[in-house]
């Protein structure tokens, strides 16, 4: 795979014009990108899940920013939009990743998100944790182990995932709390 | 919903707690779902379409204080159970009698097991193999002795049920079946 | 690294099977991967084949994991052998027992995939 074929934001078009550089992906949208100078960002992670993927090799890297875990809720939005739901959005991201040569075998998966927000307690839906479980459960019966994670707690994060060589960062705000 | 009598002489006041914290535990990391709080009135809405069902009893014994922990679900719940534990593809076989009986006897061995370990660490237990028993009927064909924690997964019945007999302890409860 | 020659004891076939698919998924470097329903049938398997790392549960039947550590632990024969213990009972004395018996590791049930892959990763 050459270097610098364009990155395109698949499934959906994101609603911010992407800037030299970056592809931002909003909720229910995924985006994949073999261009060196690139960073895939995802703003506003609350409940919803991040599926970052890299793949050294063939210089890949993909997101996905999923809001629920099954489409069956909705079957409507599944179809016209499945990056809305783990079930639909993450076998999408894959297929998507594969037509820039990403190999599964070799792809670094990492998780951000999930968090709950307001105060949990037992009578809430737990939706971030929810989303997690989920997205764990479709990887792992598609025989892929999550190399990082980032889940829970109760604060949105933003993420960014470099496409030269896969580094993801989590910030709060504009202040980088971690690096996966 | 209804709950465990646990001894406290053996499990201090937090032993349904324990246990629920136990049932999180396995239900997450395990096979990836939440197990939902449950009331009677839903549980039994929730079972009354359901015909086969699995049972396994986990039997523990510390030489003072001997029990049962038994999980139980219908068949359809211990079928998706298993998809998610084994990691296996929706177009793999489904899985045979056998491989339900495994996977509903881990899962009880690991919730006993789990709980014991949050509800009595400073007591060491040996575990039995699970013994696992299934039945045709539905619901209403179950023992009475198994309905005590009801809960939900993935909209799907499941019981878990504790029974304790302590031995040495004179300050302990009459032996209950919850 | 080299790659390893992995036994997984454990009287549950599904345990062991899904073990099993974890090593085969993760860059875990393994050799050979074998199984065995309890101890005894661990300890018979030992004396005819070449293992670089042992998980065991511990409540298993004929023989339970820990006899099949003390076993171990008294045969010099056995002194390469990394020990990993797979098992619901995380109780202080099990620890206790487990650290005596020369065991790498505790890895207490219920886990996830990736525990175990990491778990390998750092004893290869």
């Amino acid at each position: 795979m050459t270097m610098g074929a364009s990155s395109r934001c698949v499934d959906s078009t994101s609603r911010v014009p992407a800037t030299a550089g970056r592809v931002v992906v909003g909720i229910g949208e995924l985006a994949v990108s073999d261009r060196a100078g690139e960073i895939i960002v995802t703003h506003a992670l609350g409940s919803c899940i991040a599926v970052c993927l890299f793949d050294p090799v063939a210089g890949v890297a993909a997101m996905l920013h999923f809001l629920l875990p099954e489409g069956a809720i909705n079957a409507e939005r599944a179809r016209v939009q499945p990056a809305t739901f783990a079930d639909t959005g993450i076998p999408l991201l894959f297929q998507s990743a594969y037509k820039y040569g990403l190999d599964k075998r070799r792809t670094i998966v990492k998780l951000v998100g999930g968090a709950e927000v307001g105060e949990p307690d037992r009578t809430s839906f737990q939706i971030g944790r929810r989303n997690a479980l989920a997205a764990k459960n479709l990887l792992w019966r598609n025989g892929v182990l999550v190399k990082a994670q980032d889940v829970g707690g109760h604060t949105a994060r933003t993420v960014h995932l470099t496409v030269q060589d896969g580094r993801l960062q989590i910030f709060h705000g504009r202040e980088e709390i971690r690096e996966l | 919903m209804c709950s465990l009598r646990l001894p406290e002489a053996v499990f201090g006041p937090g032993g349904e707690a324990a246990m629920r914290s136990a049932v999180d535990d396995v239900a997450e990391r395990s096979f990836f779902v939440m197990a939902d709080a449950c009331d009677d009135a839903r549980f039994d809405e929730m079972a009354a379409s359901h015909a086969n069902w699995l049972t396994a009893v986990v039997r523990f014994d510390e030489g003072s204080c001997v029990g049962e922990v038994s999980c139980t679900l219908p068949a359809s719940l211990a079928a998706s159970l298993f998809g998610a534990f084994s990691g296996r593809d929706p177009d793999d076989p489904a899985p045979g009698t056998d491989e339900l009986v495994d996977l509903v006897g881990e899962l009880a061995n690991m919730v006993c097991g789990s709980w014991l370990t949050r509800a009595a660490n400073h007591q060491t237990f040996t575990l039995c193999a699970p013994k696992v028993t299934s039945w045709s009927g539905g619901w209403a064909c179950a023992p009475a002795a198994e309905r005590g924690l009801t809960l939900s997964i993935d909209e799907l019945p499941f019981v878990i049920g504790v029974r304790v007999d302590v031995i040495s302890d004179p300050s302990a409860a009459t032996p209950s079946l919850a | 690294m080299k790659p390893m020659r992995i036994l997984i004891v454990d009287d549950s076939a599904m345990m062991r099977k899904m073990i099993r698919r974890v090593l085969t998924l993760s860059e875990v470097p393994v050799d050979e991967i074998s199984e065995a329903g309890d101890g005894a049938e661990a300890l018979r398997f030992l004396e005819t084949h070449d293992v670089d790392v042992l998980l065991t549960d511990i409540n298993m039947p004929v023989m339970t994991g820990t006899e099949l550590l003390r076993e171990l632990a008294s045969n010099p024969r056995y002194i390469a052998l990394r020990r990993i213990i797979i098992s619901t009972d995380g109780s202080a004395a099990r620890r206790d027992e487990a650290a005596a018996l020369d065991v790498r590791c505790y890895l207490e049930k219920p886990f996830s995939p990736e525990v175990i892959r990491d778990v390998l990763t750092e004893i290869a």
